[in-house]
């Protein structure tokens, strides 16, 4: 086994790419069985993968992919398209792959069991063509890299098809390793460079370690006769002086990349923030030249700061266009999971996706894909009927499950629509109650948002209890809470119909459920109000703000101690930026003003304040684990004079003054 | 035992205090952090260190001593899950340990080390950064 750390960060990147790609081959292949080019994709992402997992010694998804590999190439030759079970073999091996390559990520070993995958796979060639079942193994032998090349060397990669007039596959596979040892050393192959007696297939790999030309390694392959083809290729090995400084080891065109990838580089995600983030203090560091330089009398000064100006404005434009990705690449996982989940539950889904070239900061698209991932379960679990049970409400069997992206300011909202049963009110304040979140009255009176509302309260749902009920609500309160931590909202809107009749049991109709997120564009920067408190700087999301008001031109009420502002006929209450509910035993003298801001579910709130700053472009950065979430603060935020502001979490705040004690509770007074 | 090799030697409330070399990745002058709410009883809040924000830990609350604070005081930053800052009061020397002048706290846990006259208790960056 080589080294792998050094090359596991661009190993694992190239398998996910490879691996959304054969995602994408099963769905065009499920939606036409006859699709040449995506079965072509199939063979040559196995192909890819190999390669790569060989040099890195994965046997396990050599032994897999080898597989595939050679039942696509069977199979694609065929007419009439795939086998109808084709699609579930390659699923499996897709999760499998996928399961693997993660957990080789996270630091663990390869887990993979190829063999019931590979007899599976094996079996869809099978019922045409049961010559091609000969056993043909003689084992794989993965070059050995710890075995460094030596200075002059190459690792070449030869594949050689026999003929099918070969009579005797393992001679010829001897004299071909013969052959080629002559130029160098045999460093593995399949089969085995020591099983090559029992081998029975039509295709030998081997890999050597040679100072030859690769062109030369074929010639000699060749001369061995009875091979119908033969191909060689030098395998591009990460150099170890690239990987060592850090540079993504990566080869294009190398192992049968995708055209597209030849005018792309891929970059170290990490890099990509620390970019951003040095782009931000160069605009700090401006600012502050610009400061300056509006106080000294040089020539020609005020003309080299405005040009320094444009280019870095320039520069900071193109650094957030490079972050940008099409949130396609989220949606991308879906056709999948819906087919997958749809089928389990019996259920017949359209899948729709909307808007997926709608570009989005890289952190968010990343953000995004656990959320959704929850929202469209649940719309599968919960909201979409049965065909059965659609017939019986005069709707189409078949539901329909829509996912889009759009712009709309600042923001990007991504909704997920179903045509399903909607949430029922009065089945949701029969949980709430038995829950103890909704007393009797309330529940009575319990209309569709405040249900709605209700569904993303804490201890709301758990899964066994709710999957019948409420048509949403399995751990809507985690959807909710990451959404948040990204600055963003998530809403639910259900239209639902309960026709009045004397019988009253005629089915609910509905038009379905909306589940809408809205987050920021970049999680990078934001527009902010900038405040002090206590002489202490703090940011407040401009998108939030509502308006300002001055604390001498209003008289503050105070209910049970805790102060409230009257504002056009509300009474908002005021709190405090830093996350205590109330303003500190100093009371509001110092506060002079109140900045009212919009928070979650339409709430608002007014935080007491003692200087209003102006408004600043502020690069977030993000917060020690160690900060407490009482301390009401999403980021923190680096001011031109070094200090730190911490960035108003006004939806945490909210609940904090909502809720006093407990923020958790919020829902239940809905 | 983990072999001890050089460590960075603070000074901290009249005492002497060494980290491992390879855990601590900075030192700076101490500037007053940004107060933050924390469950962490010593986290005093935090600093920008070239853009990242990281915590400040009072070494002097977690150990039980009292800081001279002053002018000389630094913020030494340690590797860990994240880096967190350390506020001490100076920064001596760095001291190549032999393992023969290392030997257990006599009552309580850890190690400390005999360099002359000079006792030097040994810290773990690892745990101080939790």
């Amino acid at each position: 086994m080589i080294e792998q750390h050094e090359y596991l960060p661009s190993f694992l990147a190239e398998a996910r790419e490879h691996l959304q790609d054969l995602g994408l081959a099963i769905v065009r292949i499920e939606a036409a069985p006859g699709d040449r080019c995506a079965a072509d994709n199939v063979f040559r992402v196995a192909h890819s993968l190999k390669g790569m997992s060989a040099t890195m010694g994965f046997d396990a998804i050599v032994a897999l992919t080898h597989a595939m590999e050679d039942v696509f190439e069977l199979l694609r030759q065929r007419a009439g398209g795939l086998p109808p079970d084709a699609i579930d073999v390659l699923s499996a091996c897709l999760d499998a792959l996928e399961t693997t390559v993660e957990e080789i990520g996270a630091g663990g070993d390869e887990r993979l069991d190829p063999a019931p995958l590979v007899e599976r796979l094996r079996r869809l060639a099978r019922d045409r063509s049961p010559e091609q079942e000969l056993a043909r193994d003689g084992g794989a032998a993965l070059p050995d890299l710890t075995r460094a090349l030596a200075p002059g060397e190459t690792l070449v990669h030869l594949v050689a098809e026999l003929a099918d007039a070969c009579q005797m596959p393992a001679v010829r596979a001897f004299m071909l390793h013969e052959a080629l040892r002559a130029h160098g050393e045999l460093l593995g192959g399949v089969p085995a460079p020591d099983m090559v007696e029992r081998f029975a297939g039509r295709r030998v790999e081997v890999w050597v370690a040679t100072r030859a030309d690769a062109s030369a390694l074929a010639d000699s392959a060749r001369a061995v006769g009875e091979l119908a083809d033969v191909r060689v290729r030098e395998e591009a090995l990460p150099s170890p002086a690239a990987a060592a400084a850090g540079e993504p080891a990566h080869a294009p065109g190398g192992r049968g990349a995708p055209p597209r990838a030849a005018a792309t580089v891929r970059v170290d995600a990490e890099r990509l923030d620390e970019l951003l983030h040095l782009m931000g203090e160069l605009v700090q560091h401006r600012t502050t030249v610009e400061a300056l330089a509006a106080e000294a009398s040089v020539p020609g000064l005020p003309q080299a700061v405005q040009r320094l100006a444009r280019t870095s404005q320039a520069l900071q434009e193109t650094v957030t266009r490079v972050r940008m990705v099409p949130v396609e690449s989220v949606f991308l996982r879906f056709p999948r999971l819906v087919r997958d989940l749809a089928a389990r539950l019996g259920k017949q889904v359209e899948l729709r996706l909307e808007g997926a070239d709608t570009e989005l900061d890289r952190t968010v698209v990343d953000a995004l894909g656990d959320p959704l991932v929850h929202l469209v379960r649940n719309a599968l679990d919960h909201g979409l009927e049965t065909p059965d049970e659609r017939a019986a409400a005069g709707k189409p069997p078949t539901g329909v499950l829509e996912l889009s992206a759009r712009h709309a300011g600042g923001h990007v909202v991504v909704s997920v629509r179903d045509d399903g049963r909607g949430i029922d009110p009065a089945a949701v304040a029969r949980v709430a109650v038995e829950r103890g979140l909704l007393d009797a009255d309330d529940a009575a009176a319990l209309d569709a948002a405040g249900a709605a509302e209700l569904l993303f309260a804490p201890g709301f749902s758990t899964a066994a209890a709710t999957t019948d009920v409420s048509g949403r609500g399995v751990g809507m309160d985690a959807v909710r809470e990451s959404v948040r931590a990204l600055g963003g909202e998530v809403s639910l809107v259900s239209e639902f119909r309960r026709p009045v009749t004397a019988s009253g049991d005629l089915p609910a109709t509905s038009q379905g459920t909306t589940a809408t997120l809205r987050l920021p564009l970049t999680l990078a920067s934001i527009a902010a109000l900038l405040v002090t408190v206590d002489e202490l700087p703090y940011a407040i999301p401009l998108d939030r703000v509502v308006r300002t008001v001055r604390l001498d031109a209003v008289e503050v009420r105070s209910v049970r101690g805790a102060p409230l502002l009257p504002l056009g006929g509300e009474l908002l209450p005021l709190c405090e930026v830093a996350g205590r509910r109330t303003p500190s035993d100093a009371g509001l003298a110092d506060r002079a003003f109140a900045v009212v801001v919009n928070a979650a579910s339409g709430r608002r709130v007014a935080l007491a304040v003692a200087s209003l700053e102006g408004q600043r472009e502020l690069v977030t950065r993000r917060l020690p684990r160690s900060v407490s979430h009482r301390a009401g603060a999403a980021a923190g935020a680096v001011l031109p004079d070094g200090s730190v502001a911490l960035v108003v979490d006004c939806d945490a705040l909210c609940d904090i003054a909502r809720c006093g004690r407990n923020p958790g509770q919020e829902g239940a007074s809905a | 035992m983990p072999a001890v090799d050089q460590v960075v030697v603070c000074a901290l409330g009249g005492e002497e205090y060494g980290l491992p070399v390879g855990q601590v990745r900075e030192i700076v002058r101490y500037s007053a952090p940004r107060p933050v709410a924390s469950d962490v009883p010593w986290m005093r809040g935090v600093v920008s260190l070239r853009g990242r924000l990281v915590p400040v830990h009072d070494l002097a609350a977690r150990l039980g001593v009292t800081a001279a604070g002053g002018a000389s005081a630094k913020l030494v930053i340690v590797e860990g899950d994240e880096p967190v800052g350390l506020v001490v009061d100076d920064v001596v020397e760095v001291l190549s340990l032999d393992q023969a002048q290392v030997e257990p706290v006599p009552s309580g846990s850890g190690r400390i080390a005999r360099v002359g006259e000079r006792l030097v208790l040994l810290l773990d960056g690892d745990e101080l950064g939790t």
